[in-house]
């Protein structure tokens, strides 16, 4: 079997314990409003310090050592919203690089979403005590506060549909060899060249 | 349906809170009708040889 490298080993590493983090911070923000009592503040602040520092090594990692217009959406592309949903190449106007149109504007939700409640929630955590600052609620206005938690809540809000539909394509079964190359790192040659074009994504053969 | 969350202060003014949590329903709703829609249009419009 010829395999080609989709995923390297920090890229894997790196999304599982983005995927760990999301999890957490899903769990410990909506259960209590759900009815379920816990202690869940540190728990959620401590996830998303790890989260943060995740999404830190992604954007690095993204514009040092990989290829950040692999996630670039050329305007051609918008022609291909609905067919791109088929997963079917034929259907499409514009052929895929490493990723398809969809996976992309998902990508650019996803990061709006986490970037809203990165810059949130760093400011929220100035409101509770902690070993490394001295809680301050008046560092801002009731009002601007308000702004805030709506701001946070939206973004918690947003990633309930976003995680939902994130697992339900990992395990459609023709979209299992992506989510096996998030685990083992390849896909199959075969693979490559039914759903990517190979003069806009040159994978590399693995090992 | 509210959208917001409403506290009071220490002088009894009317401060916002957040987002309602009503809305839980909602966003959860929009992932379900997305799932359902697009396995629908899976099932019934691509064929399983298209690929």
């Amino acid at each position: 079997m010829n395999a080609l490298l989709r995923h390297t080993l920090a890229t894997r590493i790196n999304h599982w314990l983005m995927a760990a983090c999301m999890v957490a911070l899903l769990l410990t923000g909506f259960l209590p409003i759900l009815g379920i009592k816990f202690a869940w503040v540190t728990l959620h602040w401590v996830s998303g310090v790890i989260f943060t520092a995740s999404v830190l090594f992604h954007i690095i990692y993204a514009l040092t050592r990989q290829d950040w217009r692999s996630m670039w959406i050329a305007r051609g592309e918008f022609a291909d919203v609905l067919s791109s949903l088929s997963g079917s190449l034929k259907a499409l106007k514009v052929s895929p690089g490493k990723y398809w149109l969809m996976q992309k504007i998902y990508h650019h939700l996803v990061a709006i979403m986490s970037l809203v409640a990165i810059v949130t929630g760093i400011l929220m955590l100035l409101k509770i005590d902690s070993p490394f600052w001295t809680r301050d609620p008046y560092l801002f206005s009731g009002e601007s506060w308000g702004i805030i938690y709506v701001l946070h809540d939206f973004s918690g809000l947003c990633f309930i549909p976003l995680i939902m539909m994130h697992v339900y394509f990992a395990i459609r079964p023709e979209k299992l060899f992506y989510t096996r190359s998030m685990v083992k790192g390849w896909i199959t040659d075969e693979e490559y060249r039914a759903h990517h074009d190979p003069e806009k994504w040159n994978a590399k053969r693995k090992g | 349906m509210d959208i917001f969350r409403y506290t009071s202060d220490a002088w009894g003014q009317r401060v916002l809170e957040g987002l309602s949590w009503d809305l839980i329903g909602y966003f959860a709703g929009a992932g379900v009708v997305f799932i359902v829609l697009h396995a629908g249009y899976m099932h019934f419009f691509v064929k399983k040889s298209g690929q």
